[in-house]
């Protein structure tokens, strides 16, 4: 055989190796590609599109929500300075009532189209670019006490100031109740831990926290030209969004899906009784707290793409002193104090109205709350659960550029303290206690009268 | 423009985004890309503008990718209406081969605008897939043909998905979005034929003691 015959054969062999490979994905729906544009270009062009970016969004949010600010007038969250928004702000699609929509199937509600936006998964507020978007005082805050900018060029925050959590949230340690809120009206900081903390904590615990206020590098903070903020980041802190261990409502996208329009936006948990939760993280189910922390920083920080935080400059906590003393921390945050709870978990009919004593029982029985977040257990079962939402709408619409897909199962949250976390769900889609409400009214078929849907935002209140 | 091993050819593409001096007329979306990853050249980048009519390096690997998934759908498809015994297989090769011969021509006339070739051939993948098939028969054949079409349509799925944030061409773009609820429901469907091809094995009740 001659060498001219053995060539197109071995070609063929070749090119049969190859045909397992020609439908594969672009390598960029899995990672996360180098910059190709030059910094000064990216911020030009992202200074110049964010007025647009922001109207596109603000557009969004008009056409889903009322967002007047419309305070409870008798309840405030626990620090007292902060009102609690009152009322569904999910708009109806035209002419649709919450009666008639609550007695559709779900069929009929997907073929009709009446499923309102606004129960439907809520987009960053600017998807392709995704990461960290931090509430204006967080970024006030930490501008005056550490000159530290977590200011992006790309994109603001979002949501009005009224749907926030109270800043800074008080802090209760479960190691001390008898001291009540800790903060001082203070927002932690790597400036001012220690004297506030001092005395209250451990060794092991204040330097847990101090680790948790430790600036390392992020996705879109750090010091490399792939960043989102001006100038070379010092980076962010665990507590940048768990502001004194509670949450600011700064938001994300979860790590844990692709490609970027899949990935669902992710509004930040409170770590108040994080001693008593046995699953971490919206989609990993991660079993410790020390799991948590330990991976988080190649998660919320990376966006679960450890080759990029390798190259922005990771920061890996080692697990038996630094994690240790991290989680050591998080586990003795308390809820806020709930004076109408006895110690199982179910109201005091001595210190409870009428109306909250209502709540409770649709909480028990017809709402079916209580089946995942189980009061005796404050108020979690440790458990994901998949709500099939997409029961109720055609996937695979898109809208500002997230596609609309099922979101899968997601952990159950607590409720304790729960008039203290706006907004609501794993990606802040509800505004309102009395929007929770009325999704669970519908996903869950319960066909709840009003004075029922009313007794249970009353009842949420006293948690 | 997102640097990634390309089978198109870079120059072609480059030299094309260099002929555009001015932002075209065609609706920008600001909010789309990241400019981070964007052709340093790209018209209309430092207004906050790209270019929206003019493609960067994943609309090109996007249209050659669906072009090639797409086309296989018709050829394949046309096979399953022939070969197919069972009604709703053939029913779904009917939808495949109307659907995806619509898309096809979509396709055709946003790669002309787009400046961009899509492939003319089967590539290797579904050409084996095409033989494999055509040797089969009965419930074989079905299993294989949806078993095919599932792993065809979630990865047409992530490449529609993919697009939405990466690529730049508005059309391309708005084609991606728009085909997107279609695609997903072929999935379904194909997940649902696969459900009734493989019914649980349900074990006969032993027979009454005579």
């Amino acid at each position: 055989m001659t060498r001219a015959t053995l060539f197109p054969g071995y070609l063929l062999a070749s090119l049969a190796a190859l045909s397992v490979s020609d439908a594969a994905l672009p390598p960029d729906t899995t990672y996360r590609p180098l910059p190709t544009a030059p910094l000064d270009a990216v911020i030009k062009s992202d200074q110049a599109a964010k007025p647009a970016v922001l109207q596109r969004q603000r557009s969004l949010f008009e056409q889903r929500y009322d967002l007047a600010n419309r305070p409870m007038p008798n309840a405030k969250m626990s620090g007292g300075r902060k009102g609690v928004q009152a009322g569904v702000r999910v708009k109806l699609p035209q002419g649709m009532t919450w009666e008639r929509l609550g007695e559709m199937t779900p069929e009929q509600i997907r073929t009709q189209r009446a499923f309102p936006a606004g129960f439907m998964r809520l987009p960053h507020v600017k998807q392709s670019a995704g990461g960290q978007v931090f509430p204006r005082q967080q970024i006030d805050e930490i501008n005056a006490q550490e000159k530290r900018n977590l200011e992006r060029f790309d994109v603001d925050f979002d949501l009005p100031d009224h749907f926030t959590p109270e800043f800074p949230a008080p802090i209760f340690l479960q190691s001390r109740p008898d001291l009540g809120d800790v903060s001082q009206g203070k927002l932690l900081t790597i400036r001012n831990y220690y004297e506030i903390m001092v005395g209250h904590l451990t060794p092991v615990q204040m330097e847990g926290l101090r680790l948790l206020l430790t600036p390392f590098p992020q996705e879109e903070f750090n010091q490399t030209e792939d960043r989102k903020v001006i100038e070379q980041s010092l980076g962010v802190t665990c507590l940048d969004c768990h502001a004194n261990f509670h949450t600011n409502a700064a938001f994300h996208l979860t790590p844990d899906v692709r490609p970027q329009a899949a990935r669902f936006r992710l509004d930040t948990t409170s770590l108040r009784g994080m001693f008593n939760q046995q699953i971490h993280g919206s989609k990993r189910s991660l079993r410790s707290v020390e799991d948590f922390t330990e991976f988080e920083q190649r998660t919320a920080y990376f966006n679960g793409d450890h080759v990029s935080a390798t190259r922005k400059g990771v920061h890996l906590p080692d697990r038996a002193n630094q994690v240790a003393m991290m989680a050591q921390m998080q586990n003795m945050i308390d809820f806020p104090p709930a004076p109408k709870l006895r110690p199982d978990g179910t109201l005091d009919p001595a210190k409870s109205s009428e109306q909250e004593l209502a709540g409770e029982r649709v909480f028990n029985g017809k709402g079916q709350c209580a089946t995942c977040h189980v009061p005796r257990q404050d108020f979690l079962d440790h458990q994901m659960h998949d709500l099939k939402t997409e029961r109720f709408f055609t996937p695979g619409l898109v809208v500002n550029d997230q596609a609309v897909l099922p979101d899968g199962p997601i952990k159950t949250f607590t409720l304790r303290g729960i008039k203290d976390s706006p907004p609501y769900l794993h990606d802040g889609r509800l505004l309102t206690l009395a929007d929770t409400v009325e999704f669970f009214n519908l996903v869950m078929g319960l066909k709840l009268t009003a004075p029922e849907k009313e007794s249970l935002v009353a009842y949420m209140l006293t948690l | 423009m997102r640097i990634r091993p390309l089978s198109c050819s870079i120059g072609v593409v480059i030299g094309l985004l260099s002929v555009h001096t001015a932002v075209s007329a065609a609706e920008a979306d600001p909010a789309a890309a990241n400019p981070t990853f964007a052709n340093p050249d790209t018209p209309g980048l430092l207004a906050g503008k790209p270019a929206p009519d003019v493609v960067n390096l994943s609309d090109v690997v996007f249209l050659k990718q669906l072009a090639m998934g797409s086309r296989a759908e018709v050829e394949i498809g046309k096979l399953a209406d022939q070969r197919s015994s069972t009604s709703g297989v053939d029913a779904f090769a009917r939808d495949m081969v109307k659907d995806h011969g619509e898309a096809n021509s979509k396709l055709a006339s946003l790669a002309r605008t787009a400046k961009v070739s899509l492939p003319t051939e089967l590539g290797p993948a579904h050409v084996a897939a095409r033989t494999e098939l055509s040797r089969l028969s009965g419930t074989e054949f079905d299993l294989k043909y949806v078993d095919g079409q599932i792993k065809d349509h979630q990865q047409a799925v992530q490449l529609l998905i993919y697009e939405i944030t990466s690529g730049q061409h508005s059309g391309v773009r708005k084609f991606a979005a728009d085909s997107l609820p279609t695609v997903m429901a072929h999935l379904e469907h194909a997940r649902s034929l696969r459900a009734q091809l493989t019914p649980p094995e349900v074990t006969p009740p032993p027979a009454a003691s005579r």
